[in-house]
């Protein structure tokens, strides 16, 4: 136990912390006063002062092993303890060197992760910005307030404020999900789609646009035939040209045929020539007001009809059958409604004036009974 | 009779300068004169050996060591036996001789029959 104890070193002393040069001068010093004794010794016994050193050197052996073997006992322990601590010293430099490493390349990571995040937020708000800019109404007015005062709110996204099928107020999405909710009760009855579009109609500011915007693809025919109607026929609508725009771009032939003939009241033409020429109309006009859209289309028509018009017989030109149709699909109580007056537009291009002798002239039925529509627009003052 | 010098067995230079050790203390060339006057001339000695036997038995605490001033006035290394050391000269000289004991007794025996 004993033996054991001292392996482990519990009995021996700790290492000497003296300088390592000092160490091995007192081992020196310590085996060259043997020497030089020795040498003594044997000069009393009558060598001479060299051969007594040779003779002292020599029994004591191999003076150089001898002295590395003291050197190991005195400072081996001591150089293995400064290999480990050096050793040690490494590994915890090289781990902390990792650690740093690590840490720093978290960071790093962390913050083009977070800047990564701010682009990402700041593309979409400016993107979002940009849709707000381009919107055909950034302003939706709300509904009026208790005490009646109303007025227009500028409306953030996300805060809610559009209308459900039961009144109360949400976010767009959800609100949209109730009204085609409202929809689907029904899904093929003409009448309960034509019913509901009215409700969503009178919806304050865009708010009806915007939702059917939102549920059209989710519509069956029936109702898409029908739920332009209350947007349209008022005229007054500010937005019915989106909703035009719906019906005009569907899929379904006969949507699309109901969609081109609300449209002649907006465009005094028929639309249904070709996409090219329905796209090219709403690129022009659907971001303008609708008093103005209104205004403009009949001016353009009336101005084209007032040149050609020179007298009754002008009737039968070519090209006046093929402007003059479109008077069949006009729908004069839309300008009504919209407070533009239609008589004084086309009184401006020589339309007025025609009497019931200048009808009597037009031989053909269909084009008498157009022009008789015409003059009751624009009686003579 | 002859004179014919004799190697020492491992451990037995230790065990000796312990045991001179145990009179007081002393430098490393006094302990190989007081080993050789003690009889032990014809044992051969490499006399450097014991620096590294005196540094072991040091470390292992069994003697303390110092500097101190030599009867010729000069600076040598004075040795002393610890407690610890004379522990150990008493553990080690019992065990040395148990076995001489063993090995006198086996070499004195008789020989076996028809050896």
């Amino acid at each position: 136990m004993g033996a054991f104890l001292e392996r482990i070193g519990i009995f021996a002393r700790s290492p000497d912390a003296r300088p390592l040069a000092e160490i091995a001068a007192d081992i020196d010093a310590e085996l060259e006063f043997h020497v030089a004794e020795s040498a003594h010794a044997l000069e009393r016994e009558g060598l001479e002062p060299e051969l007594a050193r040779a003779e002292a050197l020599k029994r004591f052996g191999d003076y150089g092993r001898i002295r590395r073997e003291c050197a190991r006992t005195q400072m081996g322990e001591r150089v293995m303890l400064q290999r480990i601590q050096l050793v040690l010293t490494g590994l915890l430099v090289a781990a902390v060197g990792m650690l740093a490493w690590s840490y720093q390349r978290a960071q790093v990571q962390a913050r083009a992760a977070m800047d990564a995040d701010r682009q990402a937020t700041a593309a979409l708000l400016a993107r979002l910005e940009a849709q707000v800019a381009a919107s055909a109404f950034p302003l939706r007015p709300r509904r009026p307030d208790a005490s009646g005062a109303g007025g227009v709110t500028q409306m953030s996204f996300g805060s809610g404020g559009y209308l459900t099928s039961d009144g109360e107020e949400m976010d767009l999405a959800s609100a949209a999900r109730t009204w085609s909710d409202e929809f689907f009760a029904q899904n093929t009855a003409w009448r309960h789609g034509l019913k509901v579009a009215e409700r969503l109609a009178a919806l304050p500011g865009a708010q009806g646009a915007e939702i059917l915007a939102q549920i059209w693809p989710q519509l069956s025919v029936e109702h898409k035939e029908q739920v332009m109607k209350p947007f349209v026929f008022d005229g007054g609508h500010p937005h019915a040209l989106e909703v035009l725009e719906l019906g005009f771009q569907d899929d379904a032939t006969s949507v699309k045929e109901r969609a081109v003939l609300y449209l002649t009241t907006y465009a005094w033409q028929n639309l249904w020539r070709g996409e090219t020429t329905g796209s090219a109309w709403f690129a022009a006009w659907r971001d303008r007001p609708v008093e103005e859209v209104l205004r403009q289309n009949a001016e353009r028509w009336a101005g084209q009809v007032g040149t050609l018009f020179v007298d009754f017989g002008s009737l039968y030109q070519n090209e006046i059958l093929d402007l003059l149709p479109v008077v069949d699909d006009v729908r004069v109580e839309t300008y009504a409604k919209a407070g533009v007056d239609l008589g004084s537009i086309l009184r401006a291009h020589g339309l007025g004036g025609i009497t019931a002798a200048h009808l009597a002239q037009i031989g053909d039925p269909a084009m008498r009974a157009r022009a008789a529509k015409l003059a009751s627009w624009c009686p003579a003052k | 009779m002859p004179t014919e010098n004799v190697d020492l067995p491992p451990g037995a230079l230790e065990l000796l300068a312990l045991k001179v050790l145990a009179r007081g203390p002393m430098h490393g060339y006094a302990i190989v004169r007081a080993i050789q006057d003690q009889g032990a001339e014809r044992l051969r000695i490499e006399e450097g050996t014991l620096y590294p036997a005196l540094h072991r038995m040091e470390r292992r605490a069994w003697l303390a060591a110092e500097w101190g001033a030599s009867e010729s006035n000069r600076r040598a290394k004075f040795y002393r036996l610890t407690p610890t050391g004379r522990a150990a000269l008493r553990e080690q000289e019992s065990a040395w001789r148990r076995l001489s004991d063993a090995v006198g007794r086996v070499l004195g025996s008789p020989s076996p029959k028809g050896a």
